[in-house]
């Protein structure tokens, strides 16, 4: 059967078929316009032939020492990440701890209480404005890269 | 997961060695690509699923920047890979090994000769098994035009495939 309006309408999506990159309600009708079309059908099953030959393209692997050496460097970031992640998690655990025992502890008067939190607030408060303002301007700061 | 980032890695190397032709440039792109991925802020983490085609992407442009600076011929290169291949699969199954040999030079051949983007598209998707929306994020195109740009660059191949064996 020959059908030129509708095959040019599945066109490239013969291509999507093959993929399984279609939608069920498209796929199905690519299915069934193949199962009709003999011409659209041959090109099917020539892609099909072809996508299975470029999948078994035979290219080398990188020497595996020198891959083992470039993985290393990839690994050591992750162990970085991880140890920034470890310090950062366990100062808060411990501060927010801290806090916690110091307003609950009954020798503390409330006074000092307040005034010692008042303190810590204050410091913790200014710390993380001018982390934060560095932070923007380690971002933003177009000569950051400039080595001098 | 040492062993899903080994593959990415290889993967990526692949993707260089296509592009470039050449191994030791295509070392050189992957080791650049490795450094660049230590010190990228917007690096996704080398364990996360975005990492692949985020790698991919920064390898093939890497691979076309040293493609551009260098602008010469790979065929020298292209010989030295098939005799070595042709070696090593002698010693399996003779025939067969001619046979696969044939096919993968004949395939390799018409891929060389499509424009640069229709043979990136067919080895990311029947090569690298990427799918779509990966390819997309790699070549830095819509979404909508992979499927038309890859069925395209599919029929070229065929053919130039069928060309050959007319030949």
């Amino acid at each position: 059967m020959k059908n030129t309006s509708l095959c040019e309408h599945i066109g490239e999506q013969i291509s999507g078929f093959l993929d399984g990159e279609l939608s069920q309600q498209e796929s199905q009708r690519v299915s069934v316009h193949l199962s009709q079309c003999e011409s659209c059908s041959q090109t099917y099953e020539q892609l099909k032939q072809i996508q299975g030959a470029v999948s078994q393209a035979y290219y080398p692997n990188m020497e595996q020492q020198k891959m083992n050496a470039v993985l290393q460097d990839l690994t050591s970031k992750r162990m970085f990440d991880f140890a920034w992640f470890a310090i950062v998690s366990g100062v808060l655990i411990s501060v927010v701890f801290g806090v916690y025992h110091f307003w609950l502890d009954s020798s503390i008067p409330l006074y000092s209480k307040v005034v010692m939190s008042l303190i810590w607030g204050g410091g913790i408060g200014l710390f993380l404005t001018v982390l934060r303002q560095r932070l923007i301007i380690s971002k933003t700061d177009k000569y950051n890269k400039v080595d001098l | 997961m040492q062993d899903t980032l080994a593959k990415v890695t290889q993967g990526a190397f692949k993707l260089a060695l296509q592009i470039l032709g050449q191994t030791a440039d295509a070392q050189d792109v992957l080791q650049d690509s490795v450094s660049i991925a230590i010190v990228h802020k917007s690096a996704p983490k080398s364990s996360s699923v975005d990492f692949k085609p985020w790698f991919y992407r920064v390898v093939r442009n890497k691979s076309i920047d040293k493609l551009r600076e260098q602008k010469r011929h790979q065929s020298d290169e292209f010989d030295d890979h098939v005799d070595h291949e042709l070696d090593s699969k002698l010693a399996l199954d003779p025939e067969q090994a001619a046979e696969t040999t044939q096919l993968n030079l004949k395939i390799k051949a018409a891929l060389a000769v499509l424009p640069q983007q229709q043979r990136e598209l067919v080895l990311l998707k029947d090569y690298h098994q990427m799918s779509y929306l990966e390819i997309a994020e790699v070549l830095d195109i819509p979404k909508g035009t992979v499927m038309s740009g890859l069925h395209r660059a599919r029929l070229a191949l065929k053919t130039l495939l069928t060309e050959t064996v007319g030949d």
